[in-house]
């Protein structure tokens, strides 16, 4: 039992954020027209990003979920679009299907959205029947591929049918449609709790890099700025908010790791963790987030100014793969859904 | 990172359990401090003879020589084997042992370790006093070498078990002319010396074993001087952060069987409301659902902490984190319980209850440094920032 990331682990994640650097900033986001380049998304697939935890023999890289959350840890401190957990996600709902979308999901050919609730709701997944209306939640301004529905344990990958115009939502690089699916029929589909589980590690880890980064920019900021002649980093409310900030981001990053390595261990409490590393993780990504634009002040309510961009896609995050109540109610219902498979 | 356990790790964990069954004591702690000593002791005693005391303490003093893996490993089955709280060997195992290991002789390992894990000693801390509690550093109570002997006076407070107590960890000002933190040193102190006075404190809790100690020209040998003189403050140091990363994480993974307790308290008692049981009501729902979140968020971090541990041979700055963490939740763990009990949580507060502990957990964010204190040293020491 380890925890902490082995040096290689930690290099996988460092090249992830570089790659992400090529070709976006988290500033872009203010222009509220964030797209994302195909070239760049075939760059990320030869990479491996898109095939990190699917096993080589079948065209990815054979790692572990532990990798994963980590590169999804390092994207989402930076901001990337929702969509490389849903095209994530897609490769594995490709490969427990046998489904031949796999390669070209692998090549980054294909950017998948995200609709994913907890609860059976608005949407029918029956065999490759998938009809009735979803939210999805598409992070670019540009018409996905595919749409990755998951409801429940259930998940069916849909070509995406007309769109309406993209809505513009609180996040503003995430815009959110409703999409009638009438009687759409899923190139993929399946039931399994593992692939809900994946999708909530996945976000947590993106809410843990957000509750990191903004702890990492209150920090520095408090260490820059002077009032009554000394820097504000000397005043105990200040330093206290920070300590919080920081133990709330330590307890989303280990409730995190420790949930991924359950999962890739196949042990039965990784359902009640990943739902813990869910909750920890979206309260101490709003939390900081909260603290981060009061410790800036005035500059922290700009547009100009970063601190609303992690707001607005904390907000986004959270509401993926169960909202908090809904959660909160799978955490006390506790069947573990490893059990049946 | 890896979540793997090898096969030596779950041999271990299915040999911890089956000794557990078998040998877990069936007469429950008795509540009286001085039969509690007896208990306790007697317990511990068992565990040693059967190789079980000190998973992670070096063999040559007693100890099982294994990792802290396996002693998380042995907490997990302790508290699922809902074996005795550790009680009144509390300081000795957890702050007092580990900082004897960590920076103690080998003379004083030889003497000091063995009769912690063979069950034959009490240990209790003398830190605070009633002028230097969060600011620790300005204690006041003096030891002044004379020969061989370091002779003391003074007072300390909030000594837990020190009625019961064999021996004290001692902090001392043994250099009054040198900065606040440059002339304390650190003391093994037996507490039958004469010169020690014991006198009890009642708590809010009326938790047992509260105290207060007065030292009168108390006459402690040099030889039981741990670190160097004047050192004493980094010594403290290093039990603190013992006090405050790992001492606790037998309780840490206990907790969660507490919530599990109160899950089901909640679902087998009628809501005094209307119809149905307490936890269909959806506010106690979302309380017991978030605590349940957060005691396994707590197992995690306990994890990643120990992990770190291994690594660094203490838990350093980091051991603030979990203790911030801890203390709140338990706290909170400790509410919601006696939310879910309502009226009935009024009837009976004796140790050992759920409402005895609720009262209990007010202490949790004073002692061992306040969370404010936890919150400065989170600030100053792992993020950098200024000092006050």
């Amino acid at each position: 039992m380890l925890l902490v990331p082995t040096p290689e682990q930690a290099a996988i994640a460092e090249s992830a954020a570089a790659y992400l650097d090529s070709w976006f900033s988290l500033g872009d986001l203010r222009s509220e027209t964030t797209a994302i380049p195909r070239a760049k998304w075939r760059e990320a697939g030869e990479l491996g990003l898109f095939g990190l935890g699917i096993p080589a023999e079948a065209g990815g890289i054979g790692l572990n979920t532990a990798e994963e959350v980590l590169v999804m840890r390092a994207l989402g401190r930076k901001l990337a679009t929702p969509n490389f957990v849903s095209t994530l996600l897609a490769a594995h709902a490709a490969h427990l299907t046998g489904s031949d979308l796999l390669a070209a999901i692998l090549a980054g050919e294909v950017v998948v959205a995200c609709s994913a609730q907890a609860y059976p709701d608005s949407v029918t997944i029956d065999g490759v029947e998938v009809s009735g209306t979803v939210d999805v939640f598409n992070g670019s301004i540009e018409r996905p591929d595919y749409i990755l529905v998951t409801s429940g344990s259930r998940f069916a990958l849909v070509a995406v049918p007309e769109l309406g115009p993209p809505v513009r939502s609180i996040d503003n690089g995430a815009f959110i449609t409703s999409v009638e699916l009438g009687s759409s029929e899923a190139v993929a589909s399946g039931d399994d709790q593992a692939q809900y589980l994946r999708g909530l590690l996945y976000v947590s880890a993106m809410l843990t890099g957000i509750a990191e980064a903004t702890r990492d920019a209150s920090v520095n900021y408090v260490l820059s700025r002077s009032q009554y002649g000394k820097l504000i980093g000397t005043f105990q409310s200040i330093k206290h908010r920070c300590a919080d900030m920081a133990t709330a981001a330590e307890v989303a990053l280990a409730t995190t790791c420790y949930a991924s390595v359950l999962f890739d261990e196949g042990d039965q409490a990784a359902w009640i963790t990943a739902l813990s590393a869910k909750q920890s993780s979206a309260h101490a990504a709003l939390l900081n987030c909260r603290e981060n634009i009061q410790n800036h002040g005035g500059i922290g309510f700009t547009y100009e100014h970063d601190a609303h961009l992690y707001l607005r896609r904390t907000h986004t995050l959270t509401e993926l793969f169960g909202s908090r109540v809904e959660n909160l109610a799978q955490l006390i219902d506790a069947r573990s859904p490893l059990a049946s498979t | 990172m890896d979540g793997h356990l090898t096969k030596e790790d779950q041999e271990f964990a299915a040999e911890a359990r089956e000794w557990l069954h078998a040998n877990v004591p069936s007469e429950p702690r008795p509540p009286v401090p001085t039969d509690a000593r007896e208990y306790d002791l007697a317990w511990q005693r068992t565990m040693y003879d059967a190789g079980w005391a000190g998973i992670a303490w070096p063999s040559e003093y007693g100890g099982r020589g294994s990792s802290l893996l396996h002693q998380i490993i042995w907490h997990e089955e302790y508290a699922r084997a809902d074996a005795p709280y550790v009680g009144v060997c509390f300081v000795g195992l957890n702050h007092g042992g580990p900082t004897i290991i960590a920076r103690g002789s080998d003379e004083q390992k030889a003497e000091y370790l063995p009769p912690i894990l063979r069950g034959e000693v009490v240990w209790c801390q003398g830190f605070s006093e009633p002028n230097a509690g969060s600011d620790l550093a300005s204690l006041t109570t003096r030891g002044v070498v004379d020969g061989d002997d370091v002779v003391v006076t003074g007072q300390k407070i909030w000594t837990s078990y020190g009625n019961v107590a064999d021996y004290q960890e001692l902090l001392v000002r043994t250099d009054p002319t040198a900065p606040k933190h440059g002339g304390i040193s650190w003391f093994i102190c037996d507490m039958k010396t004469r010169g020690i006075e014991v006198r009890p404190i009642r708590t809010m809790a009326d938790s047992p074993d509260f105290c207060e100690v007065f030292y009168d020209d108390v006459r402690i040998p040099m030889a039981n001087l741990v670190g160097k003189l004047n050192d004493g403050w980094s010594v403290a140091k290093s039990t603190l952060s013992f006090e405050r990363g790992t001492a606790y994480v037998a309780q840490q993974i206990d907790l969660a069987r507490i919530v599990e307790n109160i899950i089901e308290y909640a679902k087998s008692h009628k809501n005094r409301a209307g119809a149905g049981c307490v936890i269909d009501d959806d506010e106690v729902m979302r309380e017991l659902a978030t605590i349940r979140s957060e005691v396994t968020a707590m197992r995690a971090l306990t994890y990643l902490m120990v992990t770190r541990a291994e690594v660094n041979g203490e838990p350093g700055p980091a051991g603030s984190m979990v203790r911030l963490f801890f203390t709140q939740l338990q706290q909170r763990v400790f509410r919601a319980a006696v939310h879910v009990m309502g009226r009935d949580a009024y009837q009976d507060v004796t140790n050992g209850t759920w409402p005895f502990y609720y009262l209990h957990s007010y202490s949790r964010t004073i002692a061992g440094g306040t969370k404010e204190i936890q919150r400065n040293i989170i600030s100053e020491r792992m993020l950098g920032l200024p000092r006050s």
